[in-house]
């Protein structure tokens, strides 16, 4: 029995299409069980590091707190005005209403403004993945929806790309394959005996440290014994 | 890239209540990306009585990229390089949003000016030098013009150990770089402070001695070589 569990694998390998199906069934576990849109349980899942039952912790100890943190707001902060024509507060332009755009909040803004916003924080990096409401006092989220209906093509190619490696690399039990130019993501059973891991790219690793794996030797002294061989001093004392 | 049309109605909207304000925004350039803006010292501060220019560079991302500002006029603030005038503030920088302003900027500057921020987090080498310099000393502002040389070595945001620690020094040598720099005639002087610089005098008793002879340059040209 003790034995049987050693030799059991303590890992899953992870293509692309796995990891977008894992990511899928998270957003749709967390959306049918707090009853929100699948974009406000994507926002969720990816402010507390794609963690379901830490989503579910935080959300039943206190709800409003967390809509207050991630920005998903209940209802709109501001009544979009009924006029006619509105006046986009980053152009100053005045639009009729249908080319007006808001989040929840209902602070309202060209959708050409939109774009802008969106595509320089996107090209700014994976920060985008927690986009607010341009008004300065405002926190509301902006998600994919909006992402979606706002951004050109290629932002949204960038985000989704974002929206997937933020799900291996801010999850505590998924890692990238360290091998170099290897896609495949490692889902690991946090707590187990054994770190090494083996990737379908036929590369071994130790999942505690990335280096080449090691065992029985531990990480602390592979750490030194590459420092060791990456000194210049060494060469010169052979 | 730059929304030019955004940037004109920001203007004429500034500087329609510029007397109520006292904000200025004024173009720099004829294409509109190097403006040049002007706030007023805050009433009750050292700074009070004093005209500060700011010197803005739009981006090509802006408004969505923030405006990059610096202060042409020399100030003495914790948060505002008495070196360059580099501005440390959270809203010219990673808090800035698209629907902020121009405007709303340069009163966030001058609500900065009313408020500092010593407790920023701020260039550790600068606070290094700091710590090491013999510099610091605590000075009086009446002694300051004879190292005035020696304490611009040390730049920005350097100025809050002193803010925190002795707060009369600070106000008082705040209060003399605004009386120095800031004031309306000493700007109007600074072709005549140029000059005089190009010639080889140093530029605080370039100052002094112009304060003196009622900004006249030619007595000041007197005055500064002897015999």
């Amino acid at each position: 029995m003790c034995w049987a569990f050693l030799f059991q694998q303590n890992y899953t390998i992870l293509n692309e299409a796995n990891i977008h199906q894992r990511q899928e069934e998270d957003i749709t576990r967390v959306s049918t069980v707090l009853s929100i849109t699948r974009v406000s349980a994507s926002i969720l899942l990816r402010h507390y590091n794609w963690s379901v039952s830490k989503v579910h912790d935080e959300w039943f100890a206190d709800e409003e707190k967390v809509r207050k943190v991630v920005g998903l707001l209940e209802k709109p902060v501001v009544q979009i005005p009924n006029a006619r024509e509105l006046t986009c507060g980053i152009c100053f332009e005045t639009y009729s209403r249908d080319r007006m755009n808001a989040a929840s909040c209902g602070h309202a803004f060209c959708s050409a403004c939109w774009t802008g916003y969106i595509s320089t924080s996107i090209n700014d990096g994976p920060g985008c993945l927690m986009l607010r409401c341009p008004d300065p006092s405002c926190g509301a989220a902006v998600g994919q929806d909006m992402i979606n209906v706002l951004a050109s093509d290629d932002d949204k190619e960038k985000y989704t790309r974002y929206l997937l490696r933020s799900y291996i690399e801010d999850n505590r039990k998924t890692k990238w394959c360290p091998a170099p130019g290897c896609d495949y993501a490692v889902d690991f059973v946090v707590g187990s005996a054994s770190y090494d891991v083996s990737c379908h790219c036929t590369y071994s690793f130790c999942w505690n440290c990335t280096e080449e794996a090691h065992r029985p030797v531990d990480c602390g002294t592979v750490a030194q014994w590459i420092l060791k061989n990456s000194a210049e001093s060494e060469n010169m004392n052979w | 890239m730059v929304d030019f049309a955004r940037v004109q109605k920001e203007l004429s909207e500034c500087n329609r209540d510029v007397t109520i304000s006292g904000i200025r925004i004024v173009p720099q350039s004829d294409n509109l990306l190097h403006l040049s803006g002007t706030i007023p010292g805050p009433i009750g501060t050292p700074y009070e009585g004093g005209t500060f220019k700011i010197d803005i560079i739009l981006p090509d991302g802006y408004p969505f990229e923030p405006p990059k500002m610096q202060f042409i006029t020399k100030v003495w603030h914790p948060n505002i390089s008495s070196q360059n005038g580099a501005i440390c503030l959270d809203i010219l920088k990673d808090q800035w949003s698209p629907a902020l302003t121009l405007k709303t900027a340069l009163l966030s500057l001058q609500a900065l000016l009313s408020a500092p921020e010593p407790d920023d987090p701020q260039d550790a080498v600068v606070a290094q030098q700091v710590l090491l310099s013999p510099v610091l000393t605590p000075m009086h502002p009446l002694d300051f013009h004879l190292s005035f040389f020696q304490y611009s070595l040390v730049s920005i945001c350097v100025w809050a150990p002193q803010y925190l620690r002795d707060y009369p020094t600070f106000a008082g040598t705040a209060r003399y770089w605004t009386e120095t720099f800031a004031k309306t005639n000493s700007i109007g002087n600074e072709e005549k402070v140029q000059k005089l610089l190009e010639m080889g005098f140093p530029e605080d008793l370039v100052r002094t001695t112009l304060k003196e002879v009622g900004d006249d340059e030619t007595m000041a040209l007197e005055k500064l070589c002897p015999g």
